[in-house]
């Protein structure tokens, strides 16, 4: 299903490119906040977009229906608890099937958002759980990207960038129609000193020599890198909320045998109730 | 009594055969890592191999638990079957001797 972000990606691909552009030949102002962002995430912009375009809900909600549809097939075989017989064996087999029957999970329990963890009904609810919590990231994830990319695209940052040549030899040279007056002191590329995240690789933009481009142009490039950088960062942290999240209610169910009341030599009596 | 245990056997049969099937599809589950984001780059991709991870190996617990409980279930309808043959077993000799000694 078409999202907002398959129909805005693509008109800001080239954007993207260009501020990616910027930032690996030009650098960002030493203080902006576009440097605490790139640390973090070790991502460009163009990377962040990409993540999240790769996103997929529709794929992992499948994943989720499957494993729903697995409840079904528990629940149309229930284990007899209850014979009519009685004596120690038919005990035995009494709490032996119970304890079968209750690691499975009551029927009772079915599709309930309440079902016992420690069964394996539980867990294979909880498992389909985290993958609807997982599909409903990945739609919020690029639902908050596709925003991101709009507020850049409407931007006056993006007239700068647009207006500025940052491919071509000689690049990021202001345009004759770039609204931004040249500053003779540019904040210069990306500094090799402990500020730097180090080489961040360049997508599909190609830039000749190395060139001085205006201030302004640096400054706007940062500020949409840190815009698209700080929806990433937010993506990141409600990942790892959901990564965070489930664990327990997803770890492998151990099985307790019943310690049984019967001994092995009473066992073998059995009596058949009439 | 003597049809209440094939039947008890085959309920726990069905219950063990229905548990291993979940077992072997849940093989077949797993919807890649990319739809999760683990092939992207930096500490969003780390987060995608997480989460993706994470659905991998819960997965895997599902079938692995499974196929132990579908094993147990199997074991306990061999042991119900072997006491049912053993009953119609002495049913039959007691029915026999009861023929032999009438008049």
């Amino acid at each position: 299903m078409i999202d907002a972000l398959d129909r805005v990606e693509p008109v800001a691909r080239q954007l993207v490119a260009r501020i990616d552009a910027v930032l690996v030949r030009h650098g960002a102002p030493a203080d902006h906040q576009v440097w605490s962002l790139l640390r973090r995430l070790a991502v460009t912009p163009s990377d962040a977009v990409e993540f999240a375009v790769a996103l997929d809900p529709g794929a992992v909600r499948a994943a989720a229906d499957r494993i729903r549809a697995q409840i079904d097939r528990y629940a149309a075989h229930p284990v007899p608890r209850q014979l009519p017989w009685s004596g120690p064996a038919a005990q035995a087999f009494a709490e032996v099937a119970g304890s079968l029957a209750a690691h499975l999970g009551g029927s009772a329990s079915l599709r309930s958002a309440a079902a016992d963890p420690d069964t394996l009904l539980g867990r294979l609810l909880a498992t389909a759980s985290y993958v609807d919590d997982l599909a409903g990231w990945c739609v919020r994830s690029r639902a908050a990207m596709a925003t991101t990319l709009a507020d850049v695209l409407s931007s006056a940052e993006a007239v700068i960038l647009w207006s500025t040549d940052v491919t071509g030899p000689g690049a990021a040279r202001a345009l004759p129609t770039d609204p931004m007056p040249t500053d003779p002191t540019p904040a210069g590329p990306i500094p090799a000193g402990p500020r730097s995240t180090g080489p961040i690789p360049v997508g599909p933009v190609r830039a000749g020599p190395a060139a001085v481009p205006p201030i302004g142009v640096v400054v706007a490039a940062a500020d949409l890198g840190a815009h698209l950088l700080a929806a990433a960062d937010a993506i990141h942290q409600a990942g790892h909320r959901v990564l965070e999240a489930w664990p327990d209610r997803l770890a492998r169910l151990p099985y307790h045998p019943p310690a049984l009341s019967t001994g092995p030599g009473r066992a073998a009596a059995v009596w058949f109730r009439p | 009594v003597s049809e209440a245990f094939p039947a008890a056997v085959d309920a726990l049969r069905s219950a063990g055969a229905a548990l291993a099937e979940v077992g072997s599809w849940a093989a077949g589950l797993d919807p890649g890592g990319r739809v999760c984001g683990a092939d992207g780059a930096g500490a969003l991709g780390e987060l995608g191999r997480g989460l993706h991870g994470q659905l991998v190996r819960a997965v895997e617990a599902r079938a692995a638990e499974a196929v132990e409980h579908a094993t147990r279930m199997q074991d306990a309808a061999d042991t119900l079957a072997a006491v049912a043959d053993a009953y119609a077993a002495t049913d039959d000799t007691a029915h026999r001797r009861h023929r032999e000694a009438a008049p």
